[in-house]
């Protein structure tokens, strides 16, 4: 059989693709007799069968054809419900699925452990560091869970000469003195204990009484 | 497809619709109480000095505790100078100076969500910044800076904030 009575067995049976339909539509136009004579050959051959096979004959192992038959519907009839379940989309079999529930509570879950980490929190922290000296170097600057405090470890720091004497005060009271962010510093009952201005920079100048 | 992607979009919006509400309360009411916690607090620093000497005054068990496990190099811990401030002008600069030496500038930007107070901080070694800070401190959680080495230790600067 060659493409052409290949193409006209298909039209006659009906089972033209997209792609073969084409091709038929241009043979029927290039040789519109070819196709007429194969139509009337296929004709020719149902009639012949037609009146060679009697009608009440029963078809040879009737059972298994009718269970072969029903088998082929029942196939059929899942694809087919398969297809619109896939395009149509069941809203409740997604309310059904637990996969559904599942997304939803872990939703929740993530949603109120935020919230929760808010209200518990584990200390406090920090946002941010800078140190403006670049050979001053932060470290680290984070909340260590087994001191219970938040720590800025600075290292490249200068150290103190062993000489210089550091004396500590127990500063009770201070109150803003001035406009540039200077204040008095009390100790026990209102003892001023220090004076603070600010420098042209901003840095602070301490004069201790 | 579409109208698959249209149905699971209206399912987590509603989702959200249903819990964004519910945490938006959750947090007033957590600014709420952040509010409330930051009436008669106070800040406390202090200027400690961390070696390996007999010292003077050390500071109390608690503190000594949790400096001896953030800096595990040192085993005593000094108290050299502390500025108890219970009056903090919001937004205005504010000092803690226990000494002359290494003091403190902050100001606060007032309550942080879920407590504590948020605060900008400036650490002062006389006449220079060593670190700048953008931080929140919150009770019972304080704030240790590492400062300048100083004879046979280290200089710690301790902030926290007090109820």
């Amino acid at each position: 059989m060659n493409r052409k009575e290949e193409i006209i067995t298909r039209w006659i049976d009906g089972e033209l693709n997209e792609e073969d339909r084409a091709e038929f539509d241009e043979l029927m136009k290039d040789d519109p007799e070819f196709c007429a004579r194969g139509r009337q050959q296929a004709e020719g051959i149902g009639d012949a069968m037609r009146s060679e096979i009697s009608n009440d004959v029963q078809p040879p192992y009737p059972d298994f054809f009718n269970s072969q038959i029903q088998k082929r519907i029942r196939q059929e009839s899942r694809q087919s419900s398969a297809t619109n379940s896939a395009s149509g989309f069941s809203v409740l079999w997604w309310l059904r699925s637990p996969l559904t529930w599942g997304a939803a509570a872990l939703f929740l879950i993530m949603l109120f452990s935020r919230n929760d980490q808010l209200s518990s929190g584990d200390g406090s922290y920090v946002v941010s560091t800078y140190a403006p000296d670049p050979k001053v170097k932060v470290e680290r600057a984070e909340y260590d869970d087994d001191a219970e405090a938040t720590i800025i470890m600075l290292t490249g720091l200068d150290p103190i000469p062993d000489d210089v004497e550091i004396e500590g005060r127990d500063i009770t009271a201070y109150e803003p003195s001035g406009s540039r962010g200077g204040g008095i510093f009390y100790a026990g009952e209102d003892q001023l204990v220090f004076v603070m201005e600010r420098g042209i920079e901003g840095e602070p100048e301490i004069l201790v009484r | 497809m579409k109208r698959k992607v249209l149905i699971i979009c209206s399912f987590i919006a509603t989702l959200l619709a249903w819990a964004c509400p519910l945490a938006n309360a959750q947090k007033e009411r957590l600014a709420e109480s952040a509010g409330k916690s930051t009436l008669n607090t106070k800040f406390w620093g202090a200027l400690v000095y961390a070696s390996n000497n007999k010292v003077g005054k050390e500071v109390n068990k608690g503190l000594a505790m949790r400096l001896g496990k953030a800096f595990k190099k040192y085993k005593t811990f000094e108290l050299l100078g502390q500025h108890t401030q219970d009056k903090v002008f919001r937004d205005y600069v504010n000092w803690i100076v226990p000494s002359d030496e290494l003091n403190l500038e902050f100001e606060s930007k007032g309550p942080a969500d879920g407590g504590g107070m948020k605060v900008l901080l400036k650490l002062w070694q006389k006449k220079k910044v060593l670190v700048k800070s953008d931080a929140v401190i919150k009770p019972g959680k304080p704030l240790f800076i590492a400062g300048p080495l100083w004879r046979d230790g280290r200089l710690l600067f301790v902030l926290e904030l007090r109820n």
